[in-house]
């Protein structure tokens, strides 16, 4: 299983490399006209932030590489066991689909495949969950489109 | 528990209809209109008073929509991504459809892409100073500016009051500070509270601050008839000094995607006249400019007319955006 | 504030109409359903019974408002205790502690601590609205980018208290809030920053959003991994305990405390309630003999926060009522609504029609005294939620979010950006950091800029002038003393004990 010591530095990692980009791309801002009115110019607060989050990332990463082979590393994991980690990811995964299916289908296919997408992913089996999810979801609908006169497409 | 069960079965049988319900008369379902300015604002509020009265006249709800932010792009291009059906309207206003396209690369043109229907809101600036301030005229003032260099709010940089706050300081040789305080009444309690020196609000203004801050022109070439009801006596930049320039431009209203059929359009024309009656703008609030034009030919001309305006002025500030 | 009777007569008398009263109730019940949900706060709310108020006079229908207001502020802590999930964001710095107290099978003792406290606070800034409402607004005009720019540099403070057990993951997340804010067209120049080519972009990432991702779409893979597990709680969870007057009497100064600080912050534009919560919960945990328990699911950590951000309400009405300038974006469309009355908010208002002051004084006393039974009843079912399935909890709160979101201004971009914001959640709090300080920079980081700029443009390279501002420097005086105060005070009390 991957460890929170070898998740924590590649996520440090990542942070630095993705400070170091953003900043250079904020190099390239220009103002769009002259109404620029402040002496700090656009790039400065980004570029302060980012250089902030590196320096934090960098802390980060040495305390995590100094604490080496200790018991609590080697148990100290992301994910408890290989189910959790499948029920979170998949899920994850149906979130990301039910945006693609909204975008290419339309609100009321998504809102009818979202509820049991979830509990598959979920590994559920049991009927009477997925008739009461079906349930809710027809009521979040009314809820909305009838009583906050919201159109969903 | 039975009760939500049967209005959640009926919900579901709505939903499967709704998918399949073919096309019928327009209007057969709630309008929505785009307003590119965030809830409670004069644009917001009018707008939300408009739709009322057209609801009863089309029979559907007209409800409205706000997508503030981004230099009123994403609110723009919301309105072109629907499709041209005139059941997406869009609120258009002075960034909108006049200063944002002029100064920078968009992705669209408002006349080309969208067919106006009316133009209502209007509005001019004037220049204010705090009521205890030393200066009591605009000669005064000019002396004062000319001596230090003072801080200036408006409500945004780049809108009309920014505008002619900039015009005016080309015009008479001034250099300013400026501010931006995000709306027109924050730039006045930003004014009472000192944190600027001098103010450009707009000329309707006052009626929230009448004790507390003294209007020193209006910043406008000609007379408009509004300006006696809201500050009467005082001149406009045209009247008081023959050759200095004080152009400002502020419309708003209704347009609809370009390619919106005839019948459509038609039909929401019809219900939109209402809103130029004296009856309707008898309910507005009288811190709201109004100015009525009816109809694609006549907003289209008076858009022209904005950029006739201020083509010139931004060019010689160099903000034009140059295609 | 003068008593004129004939005035405060002619409110009541209002106030006593029947459609008034019912109103009030449907107002309080309305803000109730839409403050739970995740995405729709109170602008939205108000929004959506505007149309209703062109009907009304101006008494009702600002009673209207001003309940659905009080009452979608108060909801959303129901979901963020009961779920995990803010509907508001008001409510961001009540998930920490009570959800955490929830969870561990006391949930009736959070909701009724919640409630208290939002009471409490919405009392407490009414009353300092009725009597000293000029004198804020005094203060509040003086509020200008110098003044904002040190409350945000105070306010980056609570990141640090919110940080969790790393400093450096804490401040790392601040940082990474800060940044996020940046993206979008540059406020003061029109600058495009990080917009990767799309228009979408140009307003940046949208703040309500973003949040619902953050919290609700990453509290929803977690319990997603937990799908199969049973919440162990007992019958007494389930029921709904009001803390006694002797809890209150303890925490009276948390409530006191806290009401200020809320109804203070809620006087200063933009995201008021939220910024005046993380305040007060970092204020608490600043001043607890016990700071360690904080987050663990302790009552100081739920009552601290909710009686702030039903504070700010009170504090919200100051400069909208007295200045025309609304301190949320909430009160922008409840001013909007006045206008729309024919009326003028601004620095006339008060002189001009005394009654509907006090109609607005009274109605918001009424209101929060109502919201103890409306509140009751409706925690009641809120308590039960424990015993819903997480897998039936899962979908329904992952729909919720994604047509929550989308219909804060019909956009399918909106839910875009949750989803992202819900992802980068998930990662970071696998990752063990605190999403907390994360979302306390996001709301904070455009006051930030915008004033640390606008302060040097006010200041023209004069240091001088940078700091010419009193209630700036004695913001930052204050700073100095809560930074140095523990080690100083840790030494005198070493000594003493030695």
């Amino acid at each position: 299983m991957l460890t929170q010591r070898v998740a924590n530095i590649l996520f440090a990692l990542l942070v630095i490399v993705a400070s170091i980009w953003f900043a250079v791309e904020a190099q390239g801002f220009k103002a769009a006209g002259l109404l620029a009115s402040s002496g700090l110019p656009s790039k400065f607060f980004p570029q302060l932030t980012l250089g902030f989050m590196a320096i934090c990332a960098i802390i980060v990463g040495i305390v995590y590489s100094r604490r080496k082979h200790t018991e609590s590393d080697e148990t100290d994991t992301v994910y408890n066991n290989a189910t959790e980690a499948r029920q979170g990811l998949l899920v994850l995964l149906v979130a990301v689909a039910s945006y693609f299916i909204w975008s290419k289908f339309g609100f009321v296919s998504m809102a009818m495949v979202m509820g049991p997408m979830c509990l598959v992913a979920m590994g559920i089996r049991s009927i009477k969950l997925y008739v009461t999810v079906v349930l809710i979801t027809g009521f979040i609908y009314a809820v909305f489109t009838q009583l906050l006169n919201i159109q969903l497409v | 528990m039975k009760k939500i069960v049967r209005i959640t079965a009926a919900a579901l049988a709505a939903l499967a209809l709704s998918a399949g319900a073919a096309l019928a008369e327009y209007p057969e379902k709630p309008i929505t209109v785009v307003v590119s300015f965030a809830a409670g604002g004069n644009a917001d509020i009018v707008q939300r008073l408009q739709a009322e009265a057209m609801s009863e006249q089309l029979g559907v709800p007209v409800n409205v929509i706000n997508k503030p932010g981004g230099a009123h792009i994403p609110a723009t291009m919301s309105v072109l991504e629907a499709p041209a059906d005139g059941y997406t309207i869009f609120n258009w206003s002075p960034p909108s459809f006049m200063v944002v396209p002029l100064t920078r690369d968009v992705p669209y043109e408002p006349l080309k892409d969208f067919t106006p229907l009316f133009a209502s809101i209007s509005a001019s600036n004037a220049l204010y100073v705090r009521a205890d301030s030393p200066y009591t005229t605009f000669e005064e003032f000019l002396e004062g500016a000319k001596a230090e260099k003072l801080t200036m709010g408006v409500n945004n940089l780049g809108a009309p009051p920014n505008l002619s706050a900039v015009q005016m300081a080309n015009e008479f040789g001034l250099e300013f500070k400026t501010i931006a305080l995000k709306t027109v009444p924050a730039t006045m309690a930003g004014l009472i509270g000192g944190q600027v020196d001098v103010a450009v609000g707009q000329v309707a203004s006052i009626y929230a601050y009448k004790d507390e801050v003294r209007p020193l022109i209006i910043l406008d070439n000609n007379r408009r008839a509004f300006f006696e009801k809201d500050l009467p006596g005082v001149r406009t930049v045209g009247e008081a000094f023959e050759g200095k320039e004080a152009g400002v431009w502020v419309h708003g209203g209704l347009a609809v995607k370009a390619g919106t059929p005839q019948e459509i359009i038609d039909k929401l024309l019809a219900a939109s006249e209402v809103l130029g009656t004296e009856e309707f703008q008898a309910k507005l609030p009288k811190s709201v400019g109004y100015h009525w034009v009816h109809g694609p030919e006549g907003v289209t001309a008076l858009i022209q007319e904005g950029v006739d305006l201020y083509s010139p002025i931004l060019d010689g500030l160099g903000l034009l955006h140059k295609k | 504030m003068l008593a004129n009777t004939d005035a405060l007569l002619l409110a009541l008398t209002q106030l006593s109409q029947p459609i008034t009263i019912l109103l009030l109730v449907l107002g309080i019940v309305i803000g109730l359903i839409i403050g739970i949900l995740p995405g729709l706060g109170p602008p939205i709310a108000i929004a959506l019974a505007l149309p209703f108020t062109f009907y009304l006079e101006p008494v009702p229908s600002i009673i209207l408002l001003l309940g659905i207001y009080s009452a979608a502020i108060y909801g959303g802590s129901i979901s963020a205790i009961a779920v995990g999930i803010p509907g508001t964001g008001a409510a961001i710095a009540t998930v920490q502690d009570g959800h955490k107290m929830f969870s561990a099978g006391r949930g009736g003792e959070a909701l009724g601590f919640s409630l208290t406290g939002s009471i409490f606070g919405g009392l407490v800034s009414v009353i300092c609205l009725a009597f000293i409402a000029p004198l804020l607004a005094e203060f509040a005009v003086r509020f200008g980018p110098r003044e904002n720019l040190a409350i945000s540099v105070f306010g980056l403070m609570v990141v640090v208290r919110v940080a969790g057990k790393s400093l450096s993951k804490g401040l790392l997340m601040g940082a990474l809030g800060l940044f996020l804010t940046t993206w979008g067209l540059d406020e003061l120049n029109g600058t495009e920053r990080y917009t990767f080519g799309s228009y979408h972009l140009y307003e940046g990432l949208p703040l309500v959003p973003f949040l619902v991702g953050l919290f609700a779409m990453s509290e929803v893979f977690i319990s997603a991994e937990r799908a199969h597990h049973k919440i162990q709680f007992n019958q007494s969870s389930l029921r709904v305990k009001l803390p006694g007057w002797q809890t209150l009497v303890k925490m009276k100064d948390v409530l006191i405390r806290s009401s200020l600080i809320g109804t203070v912050i809620g006087i200063i534009p933009g995201e008021g309630a939220a910024v005046g919560a993380f305040f007060a919960y970092s204020e608490a945990k600043r001043r607890s003999k016990k700071p360690q328990d904080f987050g663990t699911g302790i009552a100081e950590g739920i009552v601290a926060p909710e009686t702030a951000n039903n504070a700010t309400v009170g504090g919200a009405l100051v400069p909208t009522l007295t200045l025309g300038v609304p301190g949320s974006p909430a009160a922008a469309v409840l001013l909007g609504a006045l206008i729309i009355q024919g009326l003028s908010p601004g620095t006339q208002l008060f002189a001009e029609h005394p009654d509907l002051m006090y109609a607005i004084f009274v109605g918001l006393f009424a209101i929060n005294i109502l919201m103890i039974f409306i509140g009751l009843i409706a925690i009641r079912f809120a308590a039960r939620l424990i015993m819903v399935p997480t897998a039936v909890i899962v979908p329904t709160v992952m729909l919720l979010s994604f047509v929550g979101v989308y219909s804060v201004s019909n956009s399918f971009f909106n839910v875009g950006v949750m989803l992202g914001a819900g992802i980068l959640g998930y990662v970071v709090r696998k990752l063990g950091y605190s999403i907390a300080p994360l979302s306390i920079g996001f709301v904070l980081g455009p006051i930030l800029e915008n004033s640390l700029r606008q302060s040097l443009t006010l200041a023209d390279g004069s240091v001088q002038e940078f700091f010419n501002t009193p209630i700036g420097l004695s913001i930052y005086a204050a700073l100095a003393l809560t930074i140095l105060w523990a080690p100083v005070a840790g030494r005198f009390n070493r000594r003493r004990t030695k």
